[in-house]
């Protein structure tokens, strides 16, 4: 039984994380946390994302979309990025998020 | 305080929803092609490609959430968007014209309520022939105060 959970979870108004679980028999085997701002054009753009396609690693985008850094990063849980972007917002952009 | 919505699709649904997928990323297989190529540039594609791989195995269910938290959940939740969610969740009119009619609210203050559900996830807007038909896509309403307790 393989399990989709999408979630989204609302940080601010302009922030907010988009959430992809893929569950086999219970067992996570993918998951995306993509911490996403709305632009001054009204459209959503990712600002940090985590996930673990192929590796864990965080990934983080510049104001156009463009990717500007990717970096190994230890599995996340949902509750733990939440967490993390909920204390830190935009200011995630200027961490190092690899470490954390 | 926290709000959570809950969708839990039908069958159907996720048969559509593959569809959907598949017709706008061309396939599981030119996804993957593409994903190699891209990597994490455009992180949608991965995103619809494990998606779509998940939907295509055995017996998949597929859930969506929306959570507000503390004043997210009044911003985004008025009472009126309630009234109207309240609405949709017993009744499904022909078009937004009979929503508004029956709620006895002006078209484009309901049309524009359903259009910032729709954003959030909570609202279908499909169309049919020449008008919008709304319904209701939430499954449950949680709310929670105080560190988790319903």
């Amino acid at each position: 039984m393989v399990d989709i959970i999408r979630e989204r979870i609302w940080i601010h108004r302009d922030e907010r994380i988009d959430a992809l679980e893929v569950k086999d028999r219970s067992r996570r085997v993918f998951y995306s946390y993509t911490y996403n701002v709305k632009s001054r054009y009204g459209d959503w753009r990712p600002a940090v994302r985590w996930d673990n396609y192929e590796e864990p690693h965080v990934d983080k985008y510049d104001e156009n979309r463009a990717l500007i850094e990717t970096k190994p990063c230890p599995e996340k849980t949902l509750d733990e990025v939440v967490k993390v972007a909920t204390i830190f917002r935009r200011n995630l952009l200027a961490m190092d998020l690899g470490s954390l | 305080m926290r709000i959570e919505i809950t969708k839990e699709y039908t069958r159907e649904e996720m048969e559509r929803e593959r569809n959907a997928i598949s017709k706008e990323y061309g396939g599981l297989h030119p996804l993957s092609q593409r994903i190699a190529t891209i990597g994490c540039t455009r992180p949608e594609y991965i995103d619809a490609y494990m998606t779509l791989r998940a939907l295509s195995s055995k017996n998949p269910t597929l859930t969506e959430k929306t959570v507000f938290h503390g004043a997210e959940c009044f911003e985004k939740m008025t009472p009126r968007r309630m009234e109207l969610l309240d609405y949709l969740s017993g009744h499904t009119p022909s078009s937004i014209t009979e929503l508004a009619r029956t709620l006895k609210r002006d078209y484009k203050n309901v049309y524009d309520d359903l259009r910032a559900l729709r954003d959030i996830g909570l609202v279908d807007l499909r169309r049919e022939r020449n008008r919008l038909v709304p319904t209701a896509s939430a499954t449950d309403i949680h709310i929670y105060v105080e560190g988790g307790h319903e």
